[in-house]
């Protein structure tokens, strides 16, 4: 297997999903203990944070089956959070790899690594990010999951800290430069509005899919 | 079917129905026309979505308003993203923003 090199990153970047992989291991460590205070066995939520990797949609799944749901509506009310990975997927297409590389690429889509991988200026570059993200939080997610439902009882609060505030944050910050074009900023802008209009509305993850609609406003434009 | 067994189904089926959304993605992709306006739209498109995402969980905690510290702590890295600040300043600065204003009692 072809590693990406890391040297082609800026330290900046490195350093910033770093920092993410950190943040992602704490809310990780958090998950963990809250699903075994729910009751769960231990195995839950190692298979939710390695076979489904994506981080909402697991915490619906346990709270939906911790409320008293049925696992078969928390499944569908996961997977409609998760329905943007199919147009992440179209977007991030050149940087999965291909062959086996590229079914393990896949799995490894997330918000962050989609994130990081679209905002690097070249190709080689925006592989590198991807992969090194994607993995970083292929990595520490199940690892601070199992150690958080292990520890059990302590459960480390994440709003103390203001992590809550960090995932939005880096989302803007790296896509702030695609911004800056009108081209993308105007549907972006409306897109981000239908969907905050949305959100009291519908179930999770429908409104960020209604951004989409946000693109009937696109023009060729600088 | 025992709760446990419907515990591994649902698991099962999360986990294979999110694998294949990605996958699907990714295949759709290689097969759409690559002219370099469809690359535009579709680079643009993923802009579009992650923004809705950071937008709707700034503002939002579930169905309800997700409190004015983080909130704030966004805001501050929007405008530090809009003065050029480095990653890592921007990314602290939105964590330490909103945990000062909680522990000042801001919720």
């Amino acid at each position: 297997m072809r590693f990406p090199q890391m040297q082609l990153l800026d330290k900046g970047v490195i350093k910033a999903i770093f920092l993410v992989c950190l943040a992602d291991g704490i809310v990780g460590l958090s998950y963990g203990s809250l699903a075994s205070a729910d009751g769960f066995p231990l195995w839950v939520p190692l298979a939710l944070s390695t076979l489904v990797l994506a981080g909402a949609s697991e915490f619906l799944f346990i709270g939906i089956v911790a409320g008293g749901g049925s696992p078969f509506t928390a499944a569908a009310a996961g997977l409609l959070v998760n329905a943007r990975h199919l147009p992440f997927g179209i977007a991030v297409k050149d940087l999965v790899g291909t062959g086996p590389r590229g079914w393990f690429g896949c799995h490894i889509m997330n918000d962050e690594s989609v994130v990081f991988g679209i905002s690097q200026p070249q190709l080689a570059q925006r592989r590198s990010a991807y992969w090194l993200c994607g993995i970083g939080i292929g990595f520490i997610w199940p690892v601070s999951v199992m150690t958080g439902a292990a520890i059990g009882q302590f459960i480390p609060d994440v709003s103390v800290i203001g992590l809550d505030a960090v995932f939005p944050a880096i989302l803007i910050a790296l896509i702030f430069p695609a911004l800056r074009q009108r081209r993308t900023r105007i549907p972006a802008t409306v897109g981000a509005l239908l969907s905050l209009l949305a959100t009291p509305l519908v179930p999770a993850g429908m409104p960020v899919l209604f951004s989409l609609l946000g693109l009937l406003t696109w023009r060729s434009r600088k | 079917m025992t709760h446990q067994g419907m515990i591994i189904a649902g698991i099962a089926m999360l986990a294979a129905g999110t694998y294949l959304m990605r996958f699907a993605g990714v295949r759709l992709g290689n097969r759409l026309p690559v002219s370099e306006r469809t690359q535009q739209i579709l680079s643009d498109a993923a802009t579009v979505l992650l923004l809705a995402v950071a937008a709707t969980t700034t503002l939002f905690e579930g169905h309800h308003f997700a409190g004015v510290a983080r909130v704030a702590g966004v805001g501050f890295a929007l405008l530090l993203a809009w003065r050029r600040a480095p990653l890592i300043v921007i990314i602290l600065g939105a964590a330490v923003m909103t945990a000062l204003l909680r522990f000042l009692g801001v919720s």
